[in-house]
């Protein structure tokens, strides 16, 4: 009866070692697919804080040529789809009713993936002309 | 005499315990190399980030700088800081000024490439922008909430 049960006992236990090392390899597999996960999730937050300061660079730029227009002609209301680096930019120009005061709305453009991005910068810009002389001042700024 | 050695029962064969060093040497070995490469990737996103704020640093300087200063040139090595070349030691900035070609020399477009890594696996990035002559600095402007 004694030596019955203890077959029974081997029986049940027969594969027991393949069963302990498939459940650690389970375990393993865990581990191995969320520090896989880690290191994308690293790398897709380096990829997009660099496309945001691409994005930066690029509303920046349509500013900066902006500000250049503006200080030679009065009338430049902005420009659309500018090809630029690794993007471009499109700039739309406001007049404040002071004559001297301009709104300056510049989006940058940039595909990242297979979306595309964009960032805007609002700056306000003072142009005073004295005879030929022409000064540009940014006296607001803001970015969204 | 079996009876009272029950012991017995709880033991592996050979060719079990051979089946089960086999799969779990195999995973321990796959699981190594994913944490390493995982590793390799994590630091290769930091790296990314350090050379993208180095390159980002490097023109908002030129921002700062007077445009009279800012002479054209192409691939001149910039000094980077000693904070980034701590975290990124082959880290090396190289710009590149053009005029825009209109506005008669009121912009200039700016490129500064970030480059890093060893020979065999050279990594790069690039930021551009264009800066003008008639920006004053930015001091006293007022925020605009976005």
């Amino acid at each position: 009866m004694m030596v019955s049960s203890t077959a029974g006992t081997r029986r049940g236990q027969r594969g027991a070692a393949v069963a302990y090392a498939l459940a650690l390899v389970l375990l393993l597999g865990i581990i191995s697919t969320l520090v896989f996960a880690a290191a994308a999730a690293n790398l897709g937050v380096a990829r997009k804080a660099h496309s945001d300061l691409v994005l930066l660079n690029l509303a920046e730029a349509g500013v900066d040529k902006a500000i250049c227009r503006l200080a030679s002609d009065g009338d430049y209301a902005g420009e659309q789809s500018t090809p630029f680096g690794p993007g471009s930019f499109s700039v739309s120009v406001a007049r404040e009713a002071d004559g001297r005061t301009y709104v300056v709305t510049s989006t940058g453009f940039v595909v990242f993936g297979d979306r595309m991005r964009s960032k805007t910068v609002i700056a306000g810009v003072l142009i005073e002309r004295d005879g030929g002389k022409v000064e540009a001042r940014l006296v607001a700024w803001g970015e969204q | 005499m079996k009876a009272f050695r029950p012991w017995r029962a709880r033991g592996f064969t050979m060719m079990e315990l051979m089946a089960a060093v086999a799969i779990f040497g195999t995973a321990v070995v796959g699981t190594a190399s994913v944490i390493y490469h995982g590793n390799h990737a994590s630091a290769a996103a930091h790296a990314h980030q350090i050379a993208s704020l180095a390159a980002q640093s490097a023109i908002e300087d030129l921002r700062a700088s007077p445009f009279a200063s800012i002479q054209e040139c192409s691939d001149r090595p910039l000094q980077v800081a000693a904070l980034s070349l701590h975290e990124v030691p082959t880290l090396s900035l190289l710009l590149t000024v053009e005029d825009s070609g209109d506005l008669g020399g009121a912009l200039k477009e700016v490129r500064v490439q970030a480059l890093w890594g060893s020979r065999r696996s050279r990594r790069s990035l690039e930021l551009s922008t264009l800066i003008g002559s008639h920006r004053s600095n930015d001091e006293g402007v007022s925020a605009i909430d976005g």
